[in-house]
């Protein structure tokens, strides 16, 4: 009786605690580590954006569909976007950094694309995410990468989005 | 059981991935290159080792009734173990392998193992099944992780060795073409083994 319905359920109960507890304490460890590795490897990509910032300092924008996080850089050179779009596959992820209205940089840091075609805006030696340096929020003469129309476009609405952002802001 | 038996079926004649076909999902998701696929088989190798070797320590006391879960909470926790540690020291590997990661607890070579082996046999035979079917694994990923990233990016562990990138083989279709292929060869190779024992009239 004891073996067949209390039994089971006390021992799957324990190791649940067991297992809670140990996983607690591997936590507690690794915690401070991952928060600090996280905020620097963002911070190295907003500073590489926008290198006459100093300082960074998140800021809140209201009403903006699709924007992960602002900030502004302490010493006014401008700011940083990080806004998502859909992509051809799944959501990618684009900084932008702007300042007096014109693009400073912009960087896809996440994206799912097509290895080879979409993957292209994200690759630095592919022309792509060089031509948006200095334009300002109409695009203009912003060229699409040949074979990867969906990335690009949602390149683009992704930076569009920025530039609402900053002109809540600025 | 003989040890060297238990060697040789974890890494050749009963090769999870190749012979079983157990855990093909990861293998054909995160072997792209080499660094990614040896990241992935020593993560899974380790959560097989571990899990193995306790489940087989705790055998008498996990109720026949709810042994699934049980093994399933155990095996939970050393891979959430495993997710916490790699995303606090290595960071790039973390994000490269993404959900396949957490996806650990439901490779089916770690239950599988866990229900076949660590549940019937002792602690050590299942902490030496746990090695070895974990090499096996490792082994797998890494053959099909650099065989991808040589034709597929023409490099080898991110250094470039000039060969043409031949894109499709980093993507999926590659990916099956290459897990059969090397699937065929093991298959041949078993093949083979037993071929030469047939002769020796064993």
């Amino acid at each position: 009786m004891f073996k067949k319905y209390f039994y089971p359920p006390i021992a799957l109960t324990a190791v649940c605690v067991i297992i809670a507890f140990m996983l607690s304490a591997v936590n507690n460890f690794t915690k401070p580590v991952i928060e600090a590795g996280q905020s620097s490897e963002e911070d190295m990509a907003r500073s590489e954006l926008l290198p006459e910032a100093d300082r960074f300092e998140e800021i809140e924008v209201e009403g903006i569909e699709n924007l992960l996080s602002a900030y502004k850089a302490e010493n006014g050179a401008g700011y940083v976007f990080t806004v998502k779009a859909k992509g051809f596959a799944g959501d990618i992820v684009v900084l932008t950094a702007i300042s007096d209205g014109k693009i400073v940089g912009v960087r896809m840091t996440e994206h799912n694309e097509t290895s080879g075609y979409g993957s292209r805006a994200a690759d630095d030696n592919y022309d792509y995410t060089s031509q948006y340096k200095g334009v300002g929020k109409e695009l203009e003469g912003v060229k699409i990468i040949s074979g990867s129309t969906y990335t690009s476009r949602a390149f683009e609405k992704a930076v569009k989005t920025a530039f609402d952002a900053y002109g809540r802001v600025e | 059981m003989k040890k060297g038996e238990i060697a040789l079926n974890g890494v050749l004649k009963e090769n999870p991935v190749f012979v079983l076909a157990l855990g093909t999902c990861p293998t054909l998701a995160v072997t792209t290159s080499l660094s990614n696929a040896l990241g992935m088989g020593i993560a899974a190798a380790f959560v097989l080792i571990c899990s193995n070797t306790v489940i087989s320590i705790l055998k008498k006391l996990i109720p026949d009734s709810i042994r699934i879960p049980f093994c399933i909470v155990i095996i939970a926790g050393f891979v959430t173990a495993v997710e916490m540690i790699m995303q606090a020291y290595v960071p790039a590997l973390y994000e490269a392998l993404g959900i396949y990661i957490p996806l650990i607890v439901v490779n089916c070579i770690i239950l599988g193992k866990a229900e076949m082996f660590a549940l019937k046999n002792s602690v050590f035979d299942s902490f030496t099944d746990g090695v070895f079917s974990g090499l096996g694994f490792i082994i797998a990923l890494a053959l099909m992780g650099a065989v991808r990233e040589i034709l597929g990016n023409g490099s080898i562990l991110g250094y470039d060795i000039g060969t043409p990138a031949i894109k499709i083989f980093a993507e999926v279709p590659g990916g099956f073409l290459v897990y059969g292929i090397i699937a065929a060869l093991t298959g041949m190779l078993n093949r083979c083994y037993g071929c030469r024992r047939c002769t020796k009239g064993e």
